[in-house]
């Protein structure tokens, strides 16, 4: 148990160095060419983006969707890294399962952030 | 340029090494397109090929986007200037991004490659090619060069054949696609290497004196067709003026387009010294000549007439430095496009009062698309469309309706996104996409039909447009009437449509809510009393024009009971 705990304490901390990489940069996804304008996804953007879907998609968790509203109630606090500093400080309150289904859910959504970055 | 005597061309090899010019640039261009990675080059078509004689006159071009027409060869003769022909050398691949040079953004990469010939340079392949991502802020409005990303000045990517590895280096690590921009490096070399086999192949084949012969014969040839259509227009000068809507930081400040044109027997001027000084934003360009250029081929040549210098050899532009469209540094130009297209419009709505047979009302001039991005709800991926690009209306002619929902003029070919897809592919359902009823001006000669669409967010999106003649919406001429601007709006869950003042805008729609896009029409052609009541008619009944426009502007009477047309039916 302690084992997992630690892991997943590790995972979050990855997790947050992937997300604070990617984030902050925001992304460009052409520069305005000919045929665009500017457009570009600035990085405060993606975090609210990101954090609503979040609130969005684990309806069904009440423990885990009741931590992300206690994130969501302040705008400091309402920040990815923040969630996931928190994870990886050990200090959540989340069960194990719902801290492995949020972030492999997250995951998925920076995994496909990346992608976009190159 | 001083000219040495000329040698009498050989028709007959002259016609085959036009033919072969137009052949190298189209497979130049094939091969651009094909080993790009970039969706912007191989589908978007931002880009241009190019071979240019030994002082950088064009010799043939092919074009990716119209507005490219001109540009390269001025960056092929600012490289010569710089370097001087004797320290160009064979295997050389010189290079620049500057947008002072090129007239565009910094994600414009220009190579070119010095084609030699018994020891001296007898032409040049060159490749200019839009990169995703050239490194700079994504914040927003830019307002200064700096913000805007990598400037690379005139330097020489390879040296007697030997790459210059620091400056690949320093190029790839201040771009965010790494992976992608090598690859486009990569494809913009090749295709430049396709114009140098051609080029040697052309003179092995025929020898050099043949070779430049015939140059010169297709470039009188073509200066000669270009005067006698300016000689057929009446002399005179002519002025006209038009606005664009804000810069994006100085917002609802209009920014003028002023252009005169004089034409006196062969020769035509393009004078642009009232233009708007440039801009804060980043709608600066150096495109005036190109715009001039751009019109003055459509007026003087068939559109698939071949492209070569001799084209623009009548023609002279008067362009002071530090205008909106001769930008100086620092000056932002990042959405360098926008403007130059109402530019072109603007010197054909000056020369409505001379040639009015021979120029088009104005356009709906903005690609109106949004940038509306995401996490998909199915898989909690980040998701990103470049929506729109509806295509618009354009100007009636003197003889013709305007053409319905077609892509602005500097974009081309350029493809949308089926519907289908869209809702494929992204939590987006498409309410509808359709012509947008009364957006064509009226007149003798309608102005094309915009279009309007509506697409509902599935789930939370992120929405940002920066369209532009949204407050001065294209033009009527010969008594014409204006169209319909392009409009940014959003539907809520209640059905409230809000349609805003400013084409730029950035928002969050939740789940429900919809953006609007609508695009301008074109103007109208003359008086539209004069139209034809059958025409009217069938506009009516197509759901091209309201009743309400069939009787008071038309003058239709009791438009219903002729026009057979059921309620509430919709053109689709």
């Amino acid at each position: 148990m302690k084992r997992s705990k630690l892991q997943a304490q590790t995972q979050a901390l990855m997790l947050c160095g992937r997300w604070l990489r990617v984030s902050r940069r925001g992304l460009a996804m052409g520069g305005s060419c000919g045929c665009s304008f500017d457009p570009v996804i600035e990085s405060g953007q993606l975090d609210d983006l990101l954090f609503e879907h979040c609130l969005e998609r684990f309806t069904n968790r009440p423990p885990l969707q009741q931590w992300l509203k206690t994130h969501a109630a302040k705008p400091a606090t309402r920040r990815i890294d923040r969630l996931l500093q928190d994870l990886a400080q050990g200090t959540s309150p989340l069960p194990v399962a719902d801290t492995q289904a949020f972030m492999q859910a997250l995951e998925v959504s920076i995994a496909s952030i990346e992608e976009h970055h190159g | 340029m001083k000219k040495t005597r000329k040698l009498k061309a050989d028709p007959i090899a002259a016609e085959l090494i036009r033919n072969s010019l137009v052949a190298a640039t189209e497979e130049m261009k094939s091969v651009l397109m094909r080993t790009s990675y970039n969706m912007i080059i191989y589908e978007a078509l931002d880009f241009t090929v190019g071979l240019f004689d030994r002082h950088g006159q064009t010799l043939s071009i092919g074009l990716g986007l119209p507005m490219f027409i001109r540009g390269m060869s001025d960056v092929v003769k600012a490289k010569l200037a710089h370097w001087g022909e004797e320290n160009i050398h064979p295997g050389d691949i010189l290079l620049t991004n500057d947008a002072y040079t090129t007239g565009a953004h910094l994600n414009h990469l220009t190579f070119s490659i010095p084609i030699f010939h018994k020891g001296r340079i007898v032409a040049f392949s060159t490749c200019m090619a839009h990169w995703q991502d050239i490194g700079g802020i994504l914040n927003g409005v830019t307002t200064d060069i700096y913000a805007e990303g990598l400037q690379i000045p005139l330097v020489k990517y390879h040296q007697r054949g030997v790459l210059n590895e620091e400056m690949r280096e320093l190029i790839l690590m201040n771009v965010r696609r790494r992976d992608r921009a090598a690859g486009d490096l990569e494809a913009q070399l090749s295709a430049c290497r396709v114009g140098v086999k051609h080029i040697e192949e052309m003179l092995n084949r025929h020898g050099e004196a043949t070779w430049q012969a015939a140059l010169d014969a297709i470039m009188d040839h073509t200066e000669a067709e270009a005067r006698a259509m300016v000689k057929r227009m009446p002399d005179g000068v002519y002025e006209a003026e038009s606005f664009m809507d804000d810069d994006a930081v100085d917002i609802d400040q209009p920014v003028p387009i002023r252009v005169k044109v004089i034409v006196k027997g062969d020769s035509m001027t393009v004078d642009l010294s009232r233009m708007s000084p440039q801009v804060k934003g980043f709608f600066n360009s150096g495109a005036g000549v190109a715009c001039a250029q751009v019109a003055f081929k459509c007026l003087t040549l068939p559109t698939d007439h071949p492209i070569n210098d001799g084209n623009f050899r009548p023609l002279k532009v008067i362009l002071p430095k530090g205008t909106v469209v001769s930008a100086l540094h620092p000056a932002p130009m990042r959405v360098w496009m926008t403007y130059p297209m109402t530019l072109v419009d603007t010197i054909f709505k000056a020369l409505a009062q001379a040639i009015p047979e021979s120029v088009i009302a104005g356009h709906h001039a903005d690609l109106v698309i949004a940038n509306v991005n995401g996490f998909h709800p199915r898989d909690g991926k980040l998701w990103i469309y470049l929506g729109g690009l509806i295509g618009g209306g354009w100007g009636a002619k003197h003889n013709e309706d305007g053409v319905n929902v077609t892509v602005c003029m500097n974009d081309g070919d350029t493809h949308n996104g089926p519907s289908e897809q869209v809702e494929n592919k992204f939590p987006l359902l498409v309410r509808y996409y359709r012509l947008r009823e009364d957006s064509g001006g009226a007149g003798q000669f309608r102005g094309g039909l915009g279009a309007e669409a509506e697409v509902v967010a599935l789930s939370k999106v992120n929405y940002q447009t920066r369209i532009d003649r949204v407050n001065h919406p294209p033009w009527g001429l010969q008594g014409g009437h204006s169209a319909m601007g392009n409009r940014v709006g959003m539907r809520k869950k209640d059905g409230t449509l809000t349609l805003y003042n400013s084409g730029k805008v950035n928002m969050r729609l939740d789940a429900g809510e919809a953006y609007v896009l609508h695009s301008g029409g074109g103007g109208g052609f003359g008086d539209p009393k004069k139209r034809d009541k059958d025409a009217v008619l069938r506009d009516l009944r197509l759901g091209y024009i309201s009743q309400e426009t069939a009787r008071k502007v038309y003058g239709l009477k009791s438009a219903t009971s002729q026009s057979g047309r059921q309620k509430n039916k919709r053109a689709p």
